[in-house]
């Protein structure tokens, strides 16, 4: 996976997504989304999560696996 | 309640499985074998004279005043050092022994000023008792004599003075600093005659290695060493008991008054967490209560850029509720909530969460454990099924080896670091891993088997260097596993991969493999071995995963689940176990139970009258992002300070200034206050009424001395904001909250105020099934059931040493002040501690210029602050430290955004920054402008 994208582009929403991904880089991409998604669901409000959603929506720069995860939350 | 004395048994109690059986003065007491005579006699009631004896010191034997008659044995032995035997007879009191006393009495007194009516212990002197009780009433040996009586007075340390002339050599003192501070300050010089305590070789208690406990004050029998408040005000003649504000230790206190005047805090013998031990802060740094700087009145103004306008209590609630109220109409629930405070008591903490969730309408509560210990919370949840430490204080008592880790104890946790130095004495090893070479590495009679100075951002490949260790040199506890633990099969493949083995690791961790692997053997093999750990383990980009490291490694060697082991979390501030406790997280009520669980819902919305949101609401770094963005516009902060104390002090700022409406309620117009438009203020711990619960789940009572200078306690503020708001929130007194606890959160059940005050504390889970407390958890099983092993990936921090910021910065704290200092720097500690300094390696000092106590300017690529540097080899080269106590120095100017994955606390332990000579010599806190470095970054978000 590549390493997150810089800082001072990205919305926080994106940031903490993959710094989130980035501990599940090792699994299976599938199973590594499905993590993913569900620790959003479990501790992220639902404002950040529809925030997350429309960026991965609007073609924001994500990594497979989060872009997959904002799927997931679908 | 009038003067408490606590009694003191003369020695200490032993444990024995065999129990003796003797005669004192006729009466028969069975005793645990080696208990002296002195504490036999006692435990029947019967007190002998005694002068250099006490319960918390180890006999010394040198006054003689203790002398008793023992059946067939030769003279008068001394009653403190001599241990009971089946069947032995003594007799307390004889005309004989009568005079022996007498003489030794007259002996001290011959070399003792004769002004007990102008002495300041007068009342509260043990040579003046022993005098009454020996019944002295001559002197033959005049003042003529050799004495001491012109020795100079020590007035050099802030809060006791040292008045030779009244010392009778006791040495009750020496051994309270070794044996019960493990300080090792005094000594007592000279022999004979000449003999007298001093500061081991410094010229005043000041300059000496002297960390000023206090338990060499309390210990002494006259008033040689004495409070300067007693000598200032007079003896105290009322106490109440009460908890220590400051760290998660949760000393208890007497808070010892003279009318409404409070005169000394003495730690109370029977304070579970401290046994009578305090440190400076909760012993002497309670100035700041009535310091002129306390706000007592609520206060106003329409912007920040106004002049603050004091205002009754009546219209100031009147506003913050038609503020807030304005704001959920205009921008829905969302759009406001509240920060809860670790400072506060847990009855306050609840008030908090309450009217967030039920008069502000949403989860949008957080606390300041955010930003230390929100990984302890997911990381032991995961693992063992509960946000706690497992065990107590005491059960270190029980340990063979130590492991602190990212944990400075002797400067943070004082009194538990204590008790940790005097099983260290007692020979249990110790492994200490830490960037920097900590006190506890090596201090008098105690040195680290092994530190290892682990690069900051490697915790975690450290703990799977140590778990593949264990793992595959075989030295699994595969019983306890097998019995107790679900996920091995995962968990153990994982680990024994060649990525974790301490020879691929050692380059990252920056500690040679064998060193790795002969802590992790000695952690395995080593008997009953307990971790202890810091903000040095959760305050990084994975903190929540080394939590789960320290767990598994635990389970791995079988070391849960019973006295001496166990993963304890030092928690920073007082309350911070209670805080998270009592529901202040976004997705969680009280005792930790997911906001989304229906059934949990259920219980406080029938209770409440109202439906609450079923989704987690926005975590403060989740807040100060949305502010910014515009979407979050109100925010009620209760004691703390997050200008000050949150990570990339520029993106706070903006945040907090973005906003509409910020309340803040404190002790004093703090940092935040300063982007504040409503001031209500706080009560200190002396008027507070409610518990704290500390980082051995213990719950304390607070016991106000006053009533609260401010007309209100805190939780009535919020209640009757949120009454105003539309919602009820009907209590008398804080003692009805905690019922309100109890009613509705299981592992509470059993704790009320009467509870308390009738057993002292209890640790929780507390219920019908352990009415007195739960001391060491996960015994016979885990709370989740089996314990699970977690796959612990070790993924570098994206936070590193570049060639524009070369140098790691990491943080910490120091013993006198606490936490973003509003206390302490308004107290006599800051003579210790005048200003935050940087440390700096000697060659990274000279690759720079830098010399010892330049100012130098420290930039990382979101700020720029300016320090005096302190040239030291405690930290490794490429390694500089600082601590966050004072406004000005502002280290917070330089962390960075950079969080704790799944918690967002925040990475303060790894910055990577670049020092240098500061071009002008101006100390404020620089912003671009001044940087000679570097642009200041742009954080994400801002
Ligand atoms: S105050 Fe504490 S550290 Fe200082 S000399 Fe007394 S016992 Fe030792
Ligand atoms: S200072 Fe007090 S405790 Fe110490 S030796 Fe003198 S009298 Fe005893
Ligand atoms: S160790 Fe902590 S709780 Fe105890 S007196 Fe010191 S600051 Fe207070
Ligand atoms: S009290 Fe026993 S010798 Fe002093």
């Amino acid at each position: 996976m590549s390493a997150a994208p810089e800082p001072a582009t990205v919305t926080p929403e994106v940031r903490m997504a993959h710094e989130i991904a980035r501990q599940f880089a090792g699994e299976p991409p599938e199973q590594a989304a499905q993590t993913i998604a569900a620790h959003l669901r479990k501790f992220w409000a639902p404002s950040m999560i529809t925030a997350f959603r429309t960026e991965a929506a609007a073609g924001a720069d994500l990594d497979p696996v989060v872009a997959r995860a904002a799927e997931l939350l679908r | 309640m009038s003067l408490l004395k606590e009694p003191d048994f003369g020695t200490p109690a032993r444990t024995s499985e065999t129990t003796v059986t003797v005669e004192v003065d006729g009466h028969a007491v069975e005793v645990p074998a080696g208990t002296s005579v002195l504490r036999a006699a006692a435990e029947a009631g019967i007190a002998i004279p005694k002068l250099c004896a006490s319960d918390n010191l180890e006999p010394f034997g040198s006054c003689r005043l203790c002398v008793v008659d023992i059946e067939g044995a030769r003279g008068t032995p001394a009653s403190c050092t001599t241990p009971c035997t089946d069947g032995m007879k003594v007799t307390t009191q004889t005309p004989e022994l009568a005079d022996l006393r007498r003489g030794v009495m007259e002996l001290y007194i011959s070399d003792h000023p004769l002004d007990c009516l102008t002495c300041p212990a007068n009342g509260d002197c043990e040579l003046q008792d022993m005098a009454g009780v020996v019944g002295l009433r001559e002197v033959r040996y005049g003042h003529e004599g050799k004495n001491h009586l012109k020795e100079e007075k020590d007035t050099s340390n802030p809060y006791f003075d040292f008045d030779p002339s009244k010392c009778i050599s006791c040495s009750r003192c020496v051994r309270a600093c070794d044996e019960v501070q493990g300080t090792f300050a005094l000594t007592i010089e000279g022999r004979g005659f000449d003999s007298k305590v001093a500061p081991g070789g410094s010229a005043d208690f000041m300059s000496s290695e002297c960390v000023s406990c206090g338990a060499c004050v309390q210990a002494c029998p006259t008033s040689t060493l004495q409070e300067k408040t007693v000598v200032d005000l007079g003896m105290p003649d009322r106490t109440v008991l009460t908890t220590c504000a400051y760290c998660g230790v949760g000393c208890s206190f007497k808070a010892e008054l003279r009318g409404d005047q409070l005169v000394r805090m003495v730690p109370h013998k029977d304070g579970g967490a401290n046994e009578g031990h305090s440190c400076v802060k909760g012993r002497f740094a309670f100035g700041y209560a009535d310091h002129p700087d306390r706000q007592l009145s609520p206060m106003m103004r329409d912007s920040i850029d106004d002049e603050w306008r004091p205002v009754g209590w009546e219209e100031a609630l009147t506003e913050v509720a038609r503020r807030f109220s304005a704001l959920r109409s205009e921008h829905g629930p969302g759009a406001i909530g509240g920060i809860t405070s670790s400072r506060t008591t847990n009855e306050e903490v609840y008030a908090v969460q309450k009217m967030v969730r039920g008069a502000f309408g949403n989860n949008n509560v957080d606390t300041c454990a955010r930003v230390c210990h929100s990984p302890t919370g997911y990381g032991l949840n995961q693992t063992f099924g509960t946000s706690a430490g497992t065990q107590t204080f005491s059960s270190v008592e029980h340990s063979d080896v130590i492991m602190v880790i990212g944990a400075n104890p002797t400067d943070a946790h004082p009194v538990f670091a204590s008790r940790m130095k005097r099983r260290l004495r007692a020979g249990a090893k110790l492994i200490v891993a830490d960037p920097r070479r900590i006190d506890l590495v090596r201090s008098p009679h105690v040195e680290a088997e092994h530190h290892l100075p682990l690069q900051p951002g490697s915790n975690v490949a450290l703990i799977n260097a140590m778990a593949h260790t264990v793992v595959t040199e075989g030295l699994v506890d595969q019983e306890f596993l097998d019995a107790r633990c679900e996920g091995q099969d995962e968990y153990l493949e994982f680990i024994r991969g060649p990525e974790n083995a301490p020879e691929a690791l050692e380059e990252v961790i920056g500690v040679d493999a064998d060193r790795i692997r002969a802590a992790a053997r000695l952690f395995a093999t080593g008997g009953s071995s307990a971790i202890y750990y810091g903000l040095g383990v959760t305050e990084h980009s994975q903190g929540s995963t080394m939590v789960m490291g320290l767990a598994n490694l635990a389970m791995l060697t079988g070391n849960v689940g019973r006295e001496g082991v166990g993963v304890n979390p030092l928690r920073g501030q007082n309350n911070v176990q209670g805080s998270c406790d009592m529901g202040s997280f976004p997705h969680e009520l009280p005792g930790y139970r997911h906001i989304g669980t229906e059934s949990v819902r259920e219980i406080y919305e029938s209770l409440w009258g109202t439906t609450l949101d079923p989704d987690p609401g926005l975590r403060i770094p989740n807040m100060f992002d949305a502010a910014v963005d515009g979407t979050f516009r109100g925010l009620f902060v209760q004691g703390e300070d997050i200008a000050q104390s949150d990570p990339n002090t520029h993106h706070v700022e903006a945040a907090l200034s973005a906003l509409d409406c910020l309340v803040v309620q404190d002790l004093f117009l703090n940092e935040t206050a300063r982007f504040a438009h409503i001031f209500l203020p706080g009560t200190s711990f002396l008027e507070k009424d409610g518990t704290f619960t500390n980082a051995e789940r213990r719950i304390n009572r607070v016991r106000p001395t006053m009533p609260p200078r401010t007309g209100k306690h805190e939780w009535q503020v919020v209640a009757e904001i949120a009454a105003r708001m539309g919602f009820a929130m009907n209590w008398e007194r804080s003692a009805d909250i905690m019922d309100e606890i109890a009613a509705t959160t299981p592992t509470f059940a059993g704790v009320s105020f009467a509870h308390l005050d009738r057993v002292g504390s209890v640790q929780w889970p507390c219920n019908e099934a352990a009415p007195l407390g739960t001391p060491t958890m996960h015994v016979g099983s885990f709370v989740r059931g089996k314990g699970r092993l977690m796959k612990t990936v070790y993924v570098p921090t994206l936070e590193r040493s570049t060639r524009r910021y070369p140098l790691i910065l990491t943080t910490g704290r120091i013993l006198s002040q606490y936490n973003v200092g509003a206390q302490t720097r308004r107290t006599a500690n800051s003579s210790w501690h005048a200003e935050d300094v940087l440390e700096i390696h000697p060659h990274d000092a000279e690759d720079r210029g830098i010399t010892d106590g330049a100012l130098v300017e420290v930039a990382s690529r979101v700020g720029t602050t300016r320090l005096h540097a302190r040239i030291s080899d405690r930290m490794p080269v490429g390694v500089v430290y600082t601590t966050f106590h004072h406004p000005e120095s502002g280290a917070n100017v330089v962390t960075t955004e950079n969080s704790d994955w799944a918690t967002n606390c925040p990475e303060y332990k790894v910055t990577a920054v670049q020092v240098a000579p500061a071009l002008r010599a101006d100390t404020t806190r620089a912003g671009t402008a001044t940087s000679t470095l570097a642009p200041v970054g742009v954080g994400a978000g801002e």
